[in-house]
C-alpha cells in the first residue's frame, strides 16, 4: 500500500522534500516512522528526544486525526503529516 | 535600585511634572504593563469618553527594559480604548522603549489635549511640548524620517494619518513596523493633538550587579541558542504559524466562513521576498523580516488576516497590504478582521452599495488597499469601517452575528479557536478583548504533550485533549499571569515559557535578571502573584468602565457554526460547556460569581496609592 | 594575532554587543557609552557596527600629545590618567571608532584579549579570531559559492 508523508517547516528542510510517497506491506504509524528514521538519520536528530522517543513537540496527524498513540494501523492512501507547532503572534 | 522617573505631561496646560516611581509599585507591579494598568485604574474616571481630554495615554517601559536582558525592548501603551470603551493596552518592541529609558523616564502620562498639533520631545531628562504642525498629515514613515532629519538620532512613537483621523483601530508606530497595535491607541494620541513622542538620551540603565548580569545573560543566550526552535524562529519568524494553524484546519478564512486556506502562504514562500532578518533592541532571535517591498513584515497575524481572511493567496499582495497598514498607522489585526466582516456582510446582502458605494468582494487586493486608505482618511465608506465593531450601528443588528470580536475588539489571532478550547476561553476572558497575546496557552497546540508535563505547568485537573473543556481554566489562568509578568519586566513573549516552548524563559529567569539589574529579590512565587495582581487590576478597570461577565463571551459563529475542514471538522464551542468552564475560571481567579474582583482584593490593590 | 571581524550582512542590529561593552566597562547598559557602536536606520535599511580596528599606523597614538595612547601586545590602549580629554583622538580617528560621551572617552581595548561584545552576538556577525583562520574560512566560503553557482 502507498502512504504519503507530509513534512512542514523545518522538517521538510531536513528531509529535503515537502512530501514523500512510501510503499509498505503493512504496519503501523510507529513502524513506518522507525523505517523512515533509519533512512533519514538527520530527521531522527531533529524529532527524537534524549530517550530516543518521538519528541512530544512533534505533532503527528493521520489524515485528519491527531495521534497520541502511534500504534495505529495504516491503510492504503493514508496521509501522515509531521510538524513542530511553534508559537508567535 | 536606581531611582527611576515618571512624568505627567498636561497637554492642555502645557505643564510637565515628574516624580520618582515608588519602590512599593515596583514590588506590586514591576513596571511596563503592570504600572500602566495601575495608573489607568487610578486616572480614568467612570464615564470618560476615550477621545476626551480626560482620557490619558500612558507609556511604560518594562523594569528590565533597555538592558542586556534578552529581548528587553518592550514597552506598553495604555489608555481607555476608543475601540472597546474598556482597557486599551498594547505591548510594543523596537527601539523606542529603551530610548525612553535612556532619555530618563520609565513611565509617561499624556493628559489633556494640546491646543494645536504638537509633539512631545524628551531629551536627557527634559520634556518639552513643541509645535508639531509641520508634521501633521504625514504617514508614519515620513514623520519619523522628518523627525530624525530635524532632531538627529531619535526614536519616535508616532500616530499615522489614521490616528489623526481618530480611526478607532489606529495604532502607534515606532520604526517601520513596530506597533502598539491594538485597541486604537494611535487614535488616542491623535485625539490629544499629538503626532509623536520623541526620545533621545545618553543616560544608561545602572545595573546593580554587572558581572552577575554578564554571566547570566551569556548562559541564557547559550541556552536559547541550543534550542531546536531558535533557528526556526530566527529564519522564519512568526509566519511559520500560518502553516501550523492551517495544517489542523484552524486558519481564519474569509471571515471564518472557512477554516483552511492555500499552502501558497506558507512561510517558505515568503523567503523569496525577504532581504534580511533583523532584530529589536537586545534581541538574540531576529524574527523580523525586512521585505523586498520597502517595508518590514509580515507577521503571522498579517499573513492570516490580510491573506486568508481576505481570500488572498499571494505573498506580494499580503506584503503590500501589510506595508500599507504600517504606513497609514492601522492595526493589522483589526484591519483584516473588519474588512473581511464587511465583505461577508456584502455577499450576504446585509449591506449593499447604498452604504458601501462600491461592490465588495473577497480576493481583491486592490480593493482592500483602496479601503485601507479610505479608512485612514475616513473617506466615504471608510468612515463607517473606521468605527471598527461599532459599525454594527450602521450595518444593523444582524451584522453582529458575523463579527469576529470579543468586547468590541476584533480577534487578533488568525487561529480559529473552535478546536482548541483553552484558546477559546483565552480570547473570551482576555482583559483587552479578543486577543492571543494576553493569555493564549500555546502549549495546547502540542497535541502529544504528556499529561504529567501539562500538570507540572498548569496544575492537576488539566486534561491532555486540546478539544476538552475540562481543566482548561488552569491553562488560561497560568498564561494570564505569566504574560502579565512578562509584559511588566519588558521581555518579548517570543522567548518565554507559556507563549512559546516550555523550555524558554520563565519566572526563574526573570527573578535572576531582576536581581542582577535592580538588586531586588523577587521570588518566583512573588512574580506570579504580581501577574495575578495585574490581571485583577485590569479587571477592576474594566468593571469600573461598564463591563460585566456577559462580555466574557465569543463570537456567535464560534458557538453556532461547526468548522468544516481538516482536523477541526465538526468542532464548535458548546455554550453550556463554555459557561461551566468560564465559571471554573472565575473561581480559580478568586473572582465572585459575576466575575468581579472581591472587595478585599480591591482594597488591597487600591492601597498602593495614587499619583498624589 | 587575533582581531575583531565584523560582517554587516549577518548583523541584525540588536545592539547587544554595545550593551555588553557598556555593562562591562561602566556597570550600566547604555549602547551610546560603548567602544562598539551600532549605527542603524530601519528606513534607510541598514545596520553597521563601528569599532576600533587596531590600526598599525594609529592616528590616535600619533595625535595624542599627552602620550595617553600606547601599544601593548598589539592592542592600542589608552591611559585615562594621562588623558586631558581634548578629544582630538576621536576627531582624527579615520574609523570614528573612539566614543566620547559626557566625561568619558571610550576606546576598544579588546578587553585584554577576551572581548565581551562577541559573546553576545547571536549571528556571528562579530567574531574575534586569528586572521589566518578567518581568511581561510572566508576563502573557503567564496570557493563554495563560486563552484555552486558556476
Amino acid at each position: 500500500m502507498e502512504i504519503t508523508l507530509k513534512f512542514l517547516k523545518p522538517l521538510n528542510d531536513v528531509v529535503g522534500q515537502n512530501e514523500l510517497s512510501v510503499e509498505v506491506e503493512n504496519g503501523t504509524v510507529e513502524s513506518l516512522l522507525a523505517d523512515l528514521l533509519n533512512d533519514h538519520p538527520k530527521l531522527a536528530e531533529e524529532i527524537l528526544d534524549e530517550k530516543g522517543e518521538l519528541d512530544y513537540r512533534v505533532n503527528v496527524i493521520l489524515n485528519d486525526k491527531p495521534l497520541n498513540d502511534l500504534d495505529v494501523n495504516l491503510n492504503d492512501g493514508d496521509l501522515l503529516t509531521l510538524f513542530i507547532p511553534i508559537s508567535g503572534g | 535600585m536606581q531611582e527611576r522617573k515618571l512624568a505627567v505631561v498636561d497637554l492642555s496646560r502645557g505643564k510637565v511634572t515628574t516624580r520618582t516611581i515608588p519602590k512599593s509599585w515596583r514590588k506590586g507591579f514591576l513596571g511596563g504593563r503592570g504600572i500602566n494598568s495601575y495608573l489607568l485604574y487610578n486616572l480614568i474616571e467612570k464615564g470618560t469618553d476615550p477621545f476626551s481630554p480626560r482620557n490619558a495615554l500612558v507609556l511604560g517601559v518594562g523594569l528590565l527594559g533597555g538592558t542586556l536582558a534578552p529581548s528587553s525592548c518592550r514597552f506598553n501603551a495604555s489608555a481607555l480604548s476608543p475601540e472597546t470603551g474598556l482597557l486599551g493596552d498594547s505591548n510594543c518592541g523596537g527601539f523606542f522603549g529603551p530610548e525612553l529609558r535612556y532619555a530618563g523616564f520609565d513611565h509617561l502620562i499624556l493628559r489633556g489635549r494640546a491646543k494645536r498639533p504638537s509633539y512631545v520631545n524628551i531629551q536627557d531628562g527634559e520634556i518639552e511640548i513643541r509645535d508639531g504642525r509641520e508634521y501633521w498629515g504625514m504617514d508614519t514613515y515620513d514623520v519619523q524620517k522628518a523627525l530624525r532629519k530635524d532632531l538627529g538620532d531619535v526614536e519616535s512613537l508616532v500616530c499615522g494619518v489614521a490616528g489623526e483621523n481618530k480611526v478607532r483601530f489606529a495604532c502607534l508606530r515606532n520604526g517601520v513596523k513596530n506597533a502598539a497595535g491594538r485597541c486604537g491607541l494611535g487614535a488616542v494620541m491623535g485625539s490629544k493633538n499629538v503626532k509623536a513622542v520623541v526620545a533621545s538620551g545618553t543616560d544608561g540603565i545602572k545595573v546593580e550587579h554587572p558581572q552577575e548580569m554578564l554571566e547570566l545573560v551569556q548562559d541564557i543566550k547559550n541556552y536559547l541558542m541550543d534550542s531546536k526552535i531558535t533557528p526556526i524562529l530566527g529564519s522564519m519568524g512568526t509566519p511559520l504559524l500560518y502553516e501550523v494553524s492551517n495544517a489542523i484546519g484552524a486558519i481564519r478564512t474569509k471571515n471564518s466562513q472557512l477554516n483552511a486556506w492555500s499552502d501558497s502562504l506558507n512561510a517558505e514562500e515568503l523567503e523569496k521576498y525577504v532581504e534580511k532578518m533583523i532584530s529589536c533592541s537586545s534581541c538574540f532571535m531576529h524574527c523580523r523580516h525586512r521585505n523586498t517591498f520597502n517595508g518590514e513584515g509580515p507577521e503571522y497575524t498579517a499573513v492570516g488576516l490580510l491573506g486568508a481572511n481576505l481570500g488572498l493567496e499571494d505573498y506580494p499582495d499580503v506584503i503590500k497590504l501589510n506595508n500599507t497598514c504600517n504606513e497609514l498607522g492601522l492595526d493589522i489585526s483589526s484591519s483584516g478582521s473588519i474588512l473581511s466582516w464587511a465583505f461577508e456582510l456584502y455577499e450576504r446582502g446585509i449591506i449593499d452599495k447604498k452604504l458601501t458605494g462600491q461592490e465588495l468582494r473577497f480576493g481583491d487586493s486592490e480593493l482592500a488597499d483602496e479601503l485601507l486608505h479610505k479608512i485612514a482618511g475616513r473617506e466615504g465608506f471608510g468612515d463607517v469601517l473606521a468605527e471598527s465593531s461599532r459599525a454594527v450601528k450602521k450595518f444593523g443588528p444582524e451584522s453582529k452575528d458575523y463579527l469576529i470580536a470579543v468586547k468590541g475588539l476584533p480577534q487578533s489571532d488568525p487561529h480559529d479557536v473552535r478546536y482548541i478550547k483553552a484558546f477559546a476561553l483565552g480570547i473570551a476572558t482576555a482583559s483587552r478583548g479578543a486577543d492571543h497575546l494576553r493569555s493564549r496557552p500555546t502549549l495546547e497546540i502540542f497535541f502529544r504533550l504528556p499529561l504529567e508535563v501539562k500538570e507540572k505547568i498548569y496544575g492537576k485537573g488539566i486534561t491532555a485533549d486540546p478539544t476538552s473543556y475540562e481543566g482548561k481554566e488552569r491553562a488560561v489562568c497560568f498564561s494570564d499571569n505569566i504574560f502579565a509578568t512578562i509584559d511588566s519586566v519588558g521581555i518579548c513573549k517570543f522567548i518565554c515559557h507559556g507563549f512559546n516552548s516550555p523550555h524558554f524563559l520563565g519566572y526563574e529567569h526573570f527573578s535572576k535578571l531582576l536581581h542582577a539589574v535592580t538588586g531586588m529579590r523577587y521570588r518566583e512565587k512573588e512574580l506570579e502573584n504580581i501577574g495575578k495582581r495585574i490581571i485583577d487590576t485590569e479587571r477592576m478597570f474594566n468593571f469600573k468602565h461598564g463591563m460585566t461577565a456577559k462580555d466574557d463571551t465569543l463570537p456567535k459563529r464560534y458557538f453556532d457554526d461547526p468548522m468544516t475542514m481538516k482536523v477541526s471538522k465538526g468542532h464548535k464551542i458548546d455554550r453550556k460547556s463554555f459557561q461551566k468552564m468560564k465559571k471554573r475560571y472565575y473561581k480559580l481567579r478568586n473572582w465572585d460569581e459575576k466575575g468581579r474582583v472581591k472587595k478585599q482584593r480591591v482594597k488591597e490593590i487600591e492601597s498602593y496609592g495614587g499619583l498624589q | 594575532m587575533k582581531y575583531l571581524f565584523y560582517y554587516p550582512d549577518k548583523c541584525t542590529g540588536c545592539k547587544q554587543c554595545a550593551m555588553a561593552c557598556s555593562l562591562n566597562k561602566f556597570g550600566e547598559c547604555n549602547p551610546k557609552k560603548s567602544a562598539i557602536s551600532i549605527v542603524r536606520d530601519e528606513f534607510e535599511r541598514y545596520e553597521y557596527a563601528i569599532v576600533c580596528m587596531q590600526c598599525e599606523d594609529a592616528p590616535c597614538i600619533e595625535v595624542c600629545h599627552q602620550g595617553a595612547y600606547y601599544l601593548e601586545d598589539n592592542i592600542i590602549k589608552r591611559n585615562d590618567d594621562q588623558c586631558i580629554h581634548c578629544r582630538l583622538c576621536a576627531a582624527v580617528c579615520p574609523h570614528s571608532a573612539i566614543t566620547t560621551i559626557g566625561k568619558e572617552i571610550v576606546k576598544c581595548d579588546l578587553c585584554d584579549g577576551d572581548p565581551e561584545c562577541v559573546k553576545y552576538c547571536s549571528t556571528e556577525a562579530l567574531v574575534y579570531q586569528e586572521e589566518t583562520k578567518e581568511q581561510s574560512e572566508r576563502r573557503r566560503q567564496l570557493a563554495k559559492k563560486i563552484l555552486s553557482t558556476s
